[in-house]
């Protein structure tokens, strides 16, 4: 066996566990790729021979980071991605292989199967899916901003919130064709709005940064509202940036389109947990950025929220847009089912 | 007519009657009238130095004559004028404006900008009525002010025809190769904001360059004038106050010239000076005292009663209404207060919301705080909301600072109920559908410190930072508002207001 | 792009040069945080919020990337060392080695002796005992090799927290004021202001001109010391060569004294953002601990895992409260906010907690008030009790009805009263706090001990003192040495004989008064006045020694109470007492309200009225100026 590797991935897989127990990452993108070269690590070596054994290390890998991180499921997503493919993968060899068996795509059937030997090409097949994933990943900005001319035309006020690598390269590739306006809300305490605004002026797009508190006074003059998020639920719900739900309601409020940029990694099979998603996937962070702590008098007084995310209802969102393609909120079952495996917790 | 209202104010308040009424008739006249000699002093604080400005850059216009003739003006404040050149200046002045609708038009919206420069709606205008004709001192401005806002009138209709066409501009860009780069034209969120006078550093505010001298002005409101925008007055209730008390100061140092001694107004009863001022400075503690003060323990009593034991609140920045109510509930019982913040602060990092965690400070027992991106976290446990305002408007919107729509928005979708606290004094009968029509553009809040070192001068003009202060709460997401009056909804602004009217007419 | 660090392989393409390394002292020489009166536990092992201190220190150094830390320890070496290996922190790659010396009784001993062992090798961060913090300290050791670069002296990198007077979390007695190069951050002066309530203006400060380089300087009251440092390889050998640094406040002192003779410069970093604190004394521990409940410390938080997640975390609840597993809180309790509960907790009726922390396994009854305490695990406390401001250990139990006063620590059937440290000074000898009988009784009164009977501890090594220190004085006096140098003959004689600082006061005032007569022959039969002007002048030329050793308050009592003594056992010298404290009073030695509580106090002296009556005029004198200061 590989020990030599094993250690490897072992020590990889730990530090990448400190790293999000920590929280000492900025953007989900990170945490995917570090998750993959993992998993390419453990499929180049030799720790494993069957299929079978390939999913139970990559079900545990994935409950190990889960637990590392509740509110981080980049990781979790890639991941049951793979445990979804590699098990088409197998199934598929195994019908090619094996002809004459009922062609039922039933869990059960899988299940049976798990255990054969079919070494050379599955480990081929789940390399080359490891390949595809990571381009995906990597590529994921500049194919979801191929859409980009479809959905904003001149002389538009797109409004977009805190800064999003995505939404920046949408709103780059379509000022290219077209001439348009943003407005950027700073989206504070983080203030992430200011180097999206800095990065879109200095492209040349015209650019307006407003404070958070104007974002429903400049709704009444924008045309669409286009912005990132960290993630998406099963129920077509969003995890996003603290603040985007005012986003989204003064949005509702004047019906202008929310259109959502989403890599596929950021989809998530999670349901919000009960109406307090807050209480176990938002991280809620030091207060610094709100409060002076030196000031004795007042900050001893307050206890302060400082969350990272919000939760949006899928009610007030109106497309999403994945480098698949675009999708409405409705529909977001059926991309679930097609990526994600069923699994039995 | 305003200068009768003045005298017929001393005079009843001479003959002992209470002050009640004349300070009553005033405001009914003074809403009725107040909108030339309103404009004449604010054109003079802020407005002038805008139409001066523009006046200059628009010399290639058909109003060239007009322009030398404000520069002029502006320069020479001291041209003793009489006070009979005066009142018919204001006649003429409001004739055209009411003969001329495009002229009203534009009118309101000069008047919306120094409205929004400093002033909160309502109540300091009808102080202005009193004040501006029975003083001398303000006379020979108010001549040249009298031009100046003519001619800024008739700027503001040529303005809008380029402004127009400047809206044009990016699709004529975009027409042929659509690659065009160049800024040739405003953007169109930019030019949301024109209309308002742009934040303006203090000291910019007077100077030769400007045309506007500070000659000719009371101290007082120019110390007022400085401090508002420095930020040091912020609330609408502190610059009432101020101003009142500005008004006050000037009452008392004013001196009517030798030869005029009051003898054009009808006086019933020949009056010393010191008597006049006396009554005048009592009309205005009364004035104070009933629509501010009374007015502030009114809503404050109706308030704490309607927040109850163990109830969780949320208000949004500092509002001093709003913390009295607050701090006088918790005498009473205790219950949580959630602080909610928004940047931009009067001065950075210094917010205001804490403000009043130092007041609160050990009386309430839970405080929390969050940023307005935290909102939607801190929602769901709210029991009530609480806002203060800076205006009610005439179709129920409310004035306040920005945010404070956003918060009604997520109150409202949630199922809390949202409650203004507001005097009558702020009520103001203007009907604005948006939040641009009313309002500041401040100075403080820019691209951060680390990214303008990184500006090149390319990008600069392609990134606008606008410090917009007040937005407008659509009346919808209102609950209640509470007043002095009574507790109302949003919708009864113009029945107030006529009432107030009515009773003002009659005596 | 990996942002971890620290793993083993990383560790072993590192150079050795690049290792960072970093020093956490397990033990606060200085005092113990609850004071003498309670039992001790090694700091790192107090359980703060349900987690024991030393694991914050060592996440912290571990998320900064230290790749070797040494924990120092001299007390209870064994249960630290099985507290760490049970966490498993070492498998989180960084190597923790656990230095352990029974023999070290101060922080420069543990220096000395850190040198001696040569384990460090690096500038490494020192970090005391308590600390917590959520700053990076990677970039602090760079700024400080950078600012090496632009100064070979620097020796070190004081790490200062930027906090109002006043604040919560600040330790109560002490007030430094620091001056500092505004462009370099390096330190002009630095003044232990002591226990000041007040700050009298204008300012003393001992600014040396010659260390003037900048024309700006910044000075700063609102500052902390977060206990963090980051020190040169030169700091340990410093402490070696200089035997009588024994605290941090001795090694800033030393270093800026000597700076022109050594070179050597120290640098302040003061940090106006993060979080970085030390718990001192029990007014820390409640402000961290509270701080902490309100995420100031994010990522130390009882809802992140510290470590290789052994610890539990308790997940954050809404009202700011932490809830851990199997918690029973009754419909009727109040768990109010900035409150942590461990795991399997039951809370009965009608109780509150609010702005404490409960152990794991904890059973409250009903009734039960909680406020601004400290709870262990297995503490059992019964229905109607009352508790503020308390520390209760592990398995305790709480009888029914108890009404806790506030401060007190209880363990077992004890209780002790919760002290402050005194305020920093030289004087080792801190005896002034109050002593409790460690008895089963609730509410038990305490008893001031006097310290010192009258007569002094007049034994052997403090007669051999006496004389070398009179030696000293001659010498000093004859030689004209410098007082430097005298203080430090002092001072090698005080610890070789392991005198305290008040017999040092003792000893040198006898010194000087006894020095006039060995020096003069024939003295006592000598005119009053020429008696005086001899005493006078000895006592002008030892004014700086003094000044050095005479501080506080306590060491000014010190001083009145030698003299006392001194007059009431020679009776020559009574008539000139009151020239004396004159004398001492103009030069600043004295303090008018030192001598008028001396006087007013009771005697201890057989000739203790006869010599307060001697010296009234004196005193009344001052009474009458400063009664005219007040009308002023």
């Amino acid at each position: 066996m590989g020990s030599v590797e094993e250690d490897t991935t072992t020590s990889s897989l730990l530090a990448l566990e400190a790293l999000l127990k920590r929280g000492q990452y900025t953007r989900s993108g990170q945490i995917s790729l570090l998750t993959l070269d993992i998993v390419e690590k453990y499929v180049q070596s030799n720790c494993w021979k069957t299929a079978g054994d390939l999913i139970t290390w990559l079900q545990d890998t994935a409950e190990t980071l889960r637990k590392a991180a509740a509110s981080e499921t980049a990781s979790g997503n890639l991941i049951l991605r793979l445990i979804k493919i590699v098990r088409d993968d197998f199934t598929n060899r195994h019908r090619s292989r094996n002809p004459g068996l009922m062609s039922q795509n039933s869990v059960d059937s899988e299940q049976g199967l798990d255990f054969n030997l079919e070494i050379p090409e599955l480990r081929s097949d789940v390399q080359n899916t490891i390949y595809e994933l990571q381009s995906e990943l990597e590529l994921s900005a500049e194919n979801i901003a191929e859409e980009a001319d479809k959905h904003i035309h001149s002389n538009e006020v797109v409004l977009t919130m805190g800064k999003s690598k995505t939404v920046e390269a949408f709103l780059k590739r379509a000022a290219k064709k077209a001439v348009f306006e943003v407005i950027v809300a700073e989206c504070a305490p983080a203030s992430n709005g200011h180097e999206l605004a800095h990065s879109l002026a200095s492209s040349k797009i015209q650019t307006t940064l407003i404070a958070d508190t104007a974002i429903f006074a400049m709704m009444s003059r924008v045309n669409k509202v286009i912005i990132g998020t960290h993630s998406v639920l099963a129920n077509g719900g969003l995890k996003a940036i603290a603040g985007i739900h005012l986003v989204a309601l003064a949005a509702k409020y004047y019906n202008v389109p929310v259109i959502v940029l989403v890599p596929m990694y950021k989809l998530s099979p999670e349901y919000p947990l009960s109406t307090d998603i807050n209480k176990t996937t938002n991280r809620f962070v030091s207060p610094d950025q709100l409060l002076d702590y030196s000031d004795g008098d007042v900050y001893s007084k307050v206890c302060a929220y400082n969350p990272v995310f919000d939760y949006v209802p899928p009610n007030l969102i109106s497309l999403f847009i994945f480098n698949i393609g675009s999708l409405a909120p409705s529909y977001i079952y059926r991309l679930l089912h097609e990526t994600y495996p069923q699994i039995k917790r | 007519m305003c200068i009768n209202l003045i005298w017929n104010m001393a005079d009843s308040s001479k003959s002992g009657k209470p002050g009640k009424n004349p300070a009553a008739a005033a405001d009914a006249e003074a809403k009725a009238k107040e909108k030339a000699a309103r404009k004449a002093l604010f054109e003079a604080t802020r407005g002038a130095d805008i139409a001066a400005a523009k006046a200059s850059k628009e010399k290639n216009k058909k109003q060239v004559k007009k322009n030398p003739k404000s520069e002029n003006n502006a320069s020479a404040p001291k041209t003793p004028a009489s006070k009979e050149q005066d009142v018919p200046d204001k006649v003429e002045a409001k004739v055209k404006a009411n003969q001329s609708p495009p002229e009203v038009k534009t009118q309101k919206r000069v008047e919306g900008a120094p409205k929004s420069s400093e002033v909160k709606p309502s109540s300091k205008d009808k102080l202005r009525v009193e004040k501006d004709p029975s003083n001398e001192k303000v006379t020979p401005k108010s001549e040249a002010v009298s031009d100046i806002t003519k001619s800024v009138r008739n700027l503001e209709i040529t303005e809008a025809k380029p402004k127009r066409s400047i809206l044009k501009a990016p699709s004529s860009a975009v027409k042929g190769t659509g690659r065009t780069r160049e800024l040739k034209s405003q953007s169109r969120v930019q030019t949301l904001f024109d209309h308002l006078p742009k934040g303006v550093e203090p000291r910019e505010l007077f100077g030769e360059e400007k045309g506007v001298s500070s000659e000719g002005i009371h101290p007082g409101f120019i110390a007022l004038g400085l401090m508002c925008s420095h930020g040091q007055l912020q609330g609408s209730n502190k610059r009432v106050i101020a101003l009142l008390n500005v008004v006050g100061q000037f009452f008392d140092s004013y001196s009517p010239p030798p030869e005029k001694d009051f003898k054009d107004i009808e006086v019933e009863e020949k009056k010393s000076e010191k008597d006049i001022k006396k009554d005048l400075a009592f009309a205005l503690q009364v004035f104070r005292e009933e629509r501010v003060d009374k007015a502030t323990e009114a809503i404050v009593a109706k308030a704490k009663a309607k927040i109850v034991q163990d109830d969780v609140v949320l208000i949004f920045g500092s509002s001093d209404l709003v913390r009295e109510v607050i701090v006088e509930a918790s005498l009473e019982k205790t219950f949580s207060v959630i602080i909610i913040d928004g940047r931009p602060y009067a001065t950075e990092r210094r917010s205001k919301g804490l403000d009043i965690i130092k007041e609160l400070g050990n009386k309430v027992q839970i405080i929390k705080y969050t940023s307005i991106t935290g909102l939607s976290n801190v929602i769901r446990s709210v029991t009530k909301v609480i806002l203060g305002a800076h205006g009610l408007l005439n179709n129920g919107g409310v004035l306040a600072h920005a945010g404070t729509s956003q918060i009604a928005l997520m109150a409202a979708a949630n199922n809390i109920p949202v409650i203004v606290c507001c005097e009558t004094l702020k009520f103001c009968d203007k009907s604005p559908t948006d939040s641009f029509f009313l309002n500041e553009i401040g100075t403080g809040f820019g691209l951060h410190k680390k990214f303008t070192d990184a500006m090149t001068p390319d990008c600069g003009p392609y990134l606008v930072t606008p410090v917009i202060k007040y937005d407008v709460t659509p009346p919808e997401l209102v609950t209640a508002v509470i007043t002095d009056v009574d507790i109302l909804p949003c919708t009864s602004v113009p029945v107030v207001l006529r009432v107030q009217e009515n009773r003002a007419i009659k005596s | 792009m990996t942002a971890t660090k620290g793993s083993n392989k990383e560790s072993k393409d590192v150079s050795k040069k690049d290792v960072f390394q970093a020093v956490l002292l397990a033990d606060n020489f200085e005092n113990y945080i609850f004071g003498e009166n309670c039992p001790f536990v090694p700091e790192g092992l107090i359980s703060l919020n349900n987690r024991k201190v030393i694991d914050y220190s060592l996440e912290a150094l571990i998320s900064s990337g230290v790749h070797e830390i040494f924990v120092y320890s001299t007390r209870n070496t064994a249960e630290l060392k099985d507290h760490i290996k049970n966490s498993k922190w070492s498998s989180l790659g960084s190597t923790i080695n656990v230095v352990s010396s029974e023999d070290s009784q101060t922080l420069g001993d543990a220096m000395r002796d850190l040198d001696a062992k040569a384990l460090v090798r690096n500038d490494f961060i020192l970090v005391q005992a308590g600390v917590i913090t959520n700053i990076a300290l990677r970039p602090l050791l760079d700024k400080f090799r950078e600012t090496v670069k632009q100064d070979k002296g620097a020796v070190m990198t004081l790490v200062h927290r930027k906090m109002s007077l006043g604040h919560r979390s600040r330790p109560r007695n002490v007030n430094h004021i620091v001056t500092v190069d505004s462009r370099s951050g390096k330190i002009i002066s630095y003044n232990f202001k002591l226990s000041g309530k007040k700050l009298s203006i204008p300012l003393k400060l001992s600014i040396p001109l010659e260390s003037i380089q900048q024309p700006e300087m910044d000075l700063y009251l609102d500052t902390v010391d977060t206990g963090i440092a980051v020190c040169s390889s030169c700091v340990l050998p410093l402490f070696t060569d200089n035997f009588d640094f024994t605290n941090m406040n001795d090694f800033i002192r030393g270093i800026l004294i000597n700076e022109e003779i050594m070179g050597n410069s120290l640098y302040l970093q003061r940090l106006e953002s993060g979080f970085a604190n030390r718990i001192v004394d029990f007014d820390t521990f409640k402000g961290i601990s509270l701080d902490i409940l309100q995420r100031w410390s994010y990522p130390l938080v009882p809802d992140m895992p510290l470590g290789a997640g052994q610890s539990s975390i308790y997940p954050f609840n809404y009202n700011f409260t932490y809830k851990g597993n199997n918690v029973k809180i009754d419909h009727g309790a109040e768990v109010g906010p900035l409150v942590i509960i461990g795991h399997n907790v039951e809370v009965g009726k009608s109780s509150s907690v609010v702005n404490s922390s409960l152990g794991d396994k904890c059973k409250v009854g009903q009734h039960v008030k909680i406020t601004n305490s400290f709870i262990g695990d297995n503490v059992t406390i019964e229905d109607d009790c009352e508790i503020h401001e308390a520390v209760i250990a592990g398995n305790t139990t709480i009888l029914k009805g108890t009404e806790l006063k506030p401060w007190v620590l209880v363990e077992g059937k004890t209780q002790s009263r919760i002290a402050l440290p005194n305020a920093e000074d030289d004087d080792e000898s801190d005896s002034d706090s109050d002593i409790v009988p460690a008895g089963g009784q609730e509410g038990s009164d305490y008893e001031i001990d006097d310290d010192a009977a009258p007569g002094g501890i007049q034994d052997d090594d403090f007669i051999k003192f006496s004389g070398e220190v009179l030696d000293s004085l001659q010498r000093g006096f004859e030689e004209n040495v410098a007082t430097e140098n005298l203080v430090l003959e002092i001072n090698s004689s005080k610890y070789a004989y392991n005198i305290s600082f008040k017999e040092v006061t003792v000893a040198l005032t006898k010194g000087v008064l006894t020095l006039v007569v060995n020096l003069n022959p024939g003295f006592q039969e000598v005119a009053l006045k020429t008696q005086w002007a001899k005493q006078k002048e000895t006592i002008l030329k030892f004014k700086d020694l003094f000044q050095h050793y005479i501080k506080t308050e306590e060491s000014q009592r010190d001083l009145l109470n030698a003299l006392e003594e001194y007059a009431n056992d020679h009776l020559y010298y009574q008539p000139m007492l009151m020239q004396t404290l004159h004398c001492l009073y103009d030069d600043d030695i004295l303090t008018e309200e030192a001598v008028l509580e001396w006087h007013s106090s009771e005697s201890l002296y057989a000739a203790g009225k006869k010599l307060r009556s001697l010296v009234q005029q004196f005193v009344s004198w001052l009474e009458n100026a400063e009664s005219e200061e007040d009308s002023d």
